[in-house]
């Protein structure tokens, strides 16, 4: 199943497969549960909404990290997870060789995804981020696997 | 290389012309008095045209409440510079359409970065107020048409190109240029020029990833601008990536303030989303 930019998908249990687009700046957040078999993938576009000058009206929140966070995680629990036993990886984040620090998206939007897991006593487990190259990721449900593939390097699971 | 070179020019040689039927109506458009009733009758002649055209029209970003069935019910409701600008991207889609093996790019995905791009321009255009909104989101939606030609080429180096960006340091067009002996910018300027385009639209699709020419003037860095921000977003993001460096005045040249870069993000995400949900079946 595509999870789209601004969405989270999570699911329990099943032969499924969540995947992302090529993600650019944007970052996916996967969590994983293996004891609850319970996988989550979500993908935000901007770090928080309160950058946005002038703000634009009708954007989910969880197109926001700073905004989505609380959703995802409270999703992840309604479902059954634990958040103590779920594992955290993070890909996308894609960075250019040199701009300015306005164009360096992907860079933000890792810094805060670290910034708020921490202010949750949460952390990454594994994570590809920051690559000018453009990545994907899949979460193999049942399999309890997340597979980076970043263009032109071998595939990475956990 | 020299060789390569030569391959590259015969291989530009077999890319079809620009529909004639594209470069009447845009010449008519250039008057604001039109007549549309003409108009029609000039694009209905080629009716792939005319169907990706109705189509693009009615996508729900520009928010139009009924269906549009005809091109005479859609001039009554467009502006000039948005009938400009699905006849543009009516026509790109023609050749936007096939797989990029080499920039690692599906048919869809190559559309989808072009559609991406076009938007982009056409939101900092209005933005901006700039003064040629119409060469902006023309030279946008055509902006990686070199990569038809060259991708044969690079698919043969990838790996080599790859190498020179992440060992050397190189922009992926440097390193286009080292091993190919031309880019995909240049390329696509050159076809443009024997198509027949304006010199601002071949200037700004020549400059779109060289970070001196793209800030020379608005179109070019607008066009340069919405390409970074399609591939910021991974819509259509080829092999080439972000590998490529920003200039600092980037933004200024383009009439942009730092501030307004996440909203214009956004709204232009949201405006991208819009088109493609309902234009779109996917094709991977």
């Amino acid at each position: 199943m595509k999870v789209d930019k601004g969405r989270f998908l999570i699911l329990k249990d099943v032969k499924e497969t969540l995947e992302t687009e090529t993600l650019g700046a944007c970052v996916a957040l996967a969590a994983i549960d293996r004891e609850n078999k319970i996988a989550g993938l979500w993908v935000f576009v901007l770090p928080a909404e309160k950058i946005l000058n002038p703000k634009v009206g009708g954007v989910s929140e969880t197109y926001f990290a700073a905004e989505g966070i609380d959703s995802f995680l409270k999703a992840l629990k309604e479902e059954g997870a634990d958040l103590k036993k779920t594992d955290f990886f993070a890909a996308g984040g894609a960075r250019f060789l040199e701009a300015p620090t306005v164009f360096d998206l992907g860079g933000l939007n890792i810094s805060m995804l670290r910034k708020l897991l921490k202010d949750r006593g949460l952390a990454l487990k594994g994570e590809e981020c920051g690559k000018p190259f453009p990545c994907r990721i899949i979460v193999d449900v049942s399999e309890g696997l997340v597979t980076v593939k970043i263009s032109g390097e071998e595939e990475k699971t956990w | 290389m020299v060789k390569v070179l030569e391959y590259v020019f015969e291989e530009l040689n077999t890319i079809p012309n620009f529909p004639e039927t594209a470069y009447r109506a845009l010449r008519m458009l250039e008057d604001e008095n039109i007549n549309f009733e003409k108009l029609a009758k000039v694009i209905r002649y080629d009716a792939t045209i005319t169907a990706n055209f109705l189509k693009l029209v009615n996508s729900a970003y520009i928010g139009l409440r009924r269906k549009v069935e005809s091109l005479s019910q859609a001039f009554a409701l467009l502006g000039l510079n948005q009938i400009r600008f699905f006849l543009v991207a009516a026509c790109a889609g023609q050749y936007l359409n096939r797989a990029l093996h080499g920039y690692g790019l599906s048919p869809y995905e190559v559309w989808l970065h072009s559609l991406g791009s076009g938007v982009f321009a056409e939101l900092i255009a209005e933005k901006t107020k700039a003064s040629h909104p119409d060469h902006i989101f023309t030279a946008a939606l055509l902006h990686d048409i070199g990569k038809l030609v060259l991708d044969l080429f690079v698919g043969g180096e990838l790996e080599v190109i790859r190498e020179l960006v992440k060992d050397e340091g190189l922009t992926f067009m440097e390193a286009e240029i080292m091993v190919l002996g031309t880019d995909h910018a240049i390329v696509g300027a050159e076809l443009l020029r024997r198509w027949g385009f304006p010199q601002e639209i071949i200037f700004a699709v020549r400059a779109h990833h060289d970070e001196d020419w793209m800030v020379q003037n608005q179109t070019a860095a607008i066009v340069a601008i919405s390409n970074m921000l399609t591939n910021l977003l991974g819509i259509g993001m080829g092999a080439d990536g972000l590998s490529y460096r920003v200039p600092a005045k980037l933004l200024k040249v383009a009439g942009l303030k730092d501030r307004e870069l996440f909203s214009i993000i956004t709204e232009g995400f949201k405006r991208y989303q819009s088109l493609k949900e309902n234009l779109l079946v996917e094709k991977v």
